[in-house]
């Protein structure tokens, strides 16, 4: 058997893959083959991938990428035990920190990423297009790293990592705002944007405690926008200014 | 005497004093995946999972809470145990049937 090691913000995860085209999709995030494990194993039955056939559309066909996207659910549960999530959101490092953008899908995240990059040019690099990995460690403090989940676009920036800064939850709307919101108020929203599907109540609980520290540790702002350019501008100033506060 | 069984994979958490039922991968094809209650709700829904019956419910509510003696707690509490049934959270049973209380 063939097993090919991921290494998952600092945990290393071994694949052995179904089909051979699989390993296309996470190139530059993986090594191998290597002929033994060392850490958590992942393999998917084809049974599993089966019953997990509502993750891809009806009209695409490759197993591979059932695989993929497969891989990408348990992986997320796995990661669980190690105070570590996939996180469905765009990651962006800027000062230092990494930014998170999160809304459900078609809600603008990546047209908001456009923005920033027109607006900060090489000072905005993007850690991960999709789905980010988030890990909480023991300080509490919330790291976020990149994935080989970078969606569509293939955003991301394989190996990098930062401390995160905020999270920005995205709302369309008929006009711009930004405003900060209690940590009760982001709850709901942020854990449903958690890339798992908890197999058992301590796969929950773990999720919940990993929400628990990040909104312990970062603030989260609401942005209700038009997903123009003046939107970016607008959440990039009142970061700014979070850092600067913060930071004196 | 109507008995209540809590659906397995249904897990409450409390998040930034955020009460929330959450299901599991199993649990989910039958409920929400995430569903907000209050505080008096968790306080149910964990007299729930120690096997509580309804009497034994308002008993502690009337307990831990102040509450009038004439406030028709019973009322609340059949109404917030049928919402966890329709919402698949809880199943009722009744004479070997399941039903509402």
């Amino acid at each position: 058997m063939n097993y090919y090691k991921f290494e998952c913000a600092g945990i290393n995860i071994y694949y052995s893959f179904n089909y051979e085209e699989t390993i296309n999709f996470f190139r530059d995030y993986i090594n191998g083959p290597y002929n033994d494990i060392n850490g958590v194993y992942i393999n998917l039955s084809k049974d599993y991938l089966d019953e997990n056939r509502w993750l891809i559309s009806e009209n695409e066909k490759s197993n591979a990428f059932l695989e993929y996207k497969c891989l990408m659910l348990a992986t997320g549960n796995s990661l669980l035990e190690y105070n570590r999530a996939v996180f469905h959101s765009v990651a962006v490092l800027w000062k230092d920190y990494a930014w998170i953008i999160t809304a459900p899908s078609g809600t603008g995240k990546t047209t908001q990423i456009r923005h920033w990059k027109k607006i900060l040019g090489k000072n905005a690099v993007i850690i991960n297009g999709d789905k980010p990995i988030i890990e909480v460690r023991n300080d509490n403090s919330v790291w976020v790293y990149s994935s080989p989940w970078r969606g569509k676009e293939h955003a991301g920036s394989p190996g990098l990592k930062a401390p995160l800064g905020g999270i920005v939850l995205l709302q369309q709307g008929n006009s711009n705002k930004i405003q900060r919101i209690s940590e009760s108020d982001a709850v709901i929203p942020l854990f449903s944007e958690f890339i798992s599907y908890p197999e058992n109540p301590l796969q929950i609980r773990k999720q919940a405690e990993i929400l628990n520290s990040i909104l312990d540790s970062v603030p989260v702002w609401k942005l209700i926008n038009l997903g123009d350019l003046d939107s970016a501008m607008l959440t990039i100033n009142t970061l700014q200014k979070y850092l600067e506060e913060t930071n004196g | 005497m109507d008995k209540i069984r809590i659906r397995s994979g249904i897990e409450l958490v409390e998040i930034q004093g955020v009460h929330l039922l959450v299901a599991d991968r199993q649990a989910r094809e039958k409920c929400r995946y995430i569903q907000r209650i209050n505080e008096v709700g968790a306080s149910i829904w964990k007299l729930l999972e120690s096997g509580a019956t309804i009497n034994e419910i308002e008993e502690s509510m009337r307990s831990e809470y102040e509450i009038e003696k004439d406030y028709d707690l019973r009322s609340d509490i059949y109404g917030f145990v049928n919402s966890l049934k329709d919402n698949q959270y809880i199943v009722i049973q009744s004479n070997n049937s399941e039903s509402n209380i």
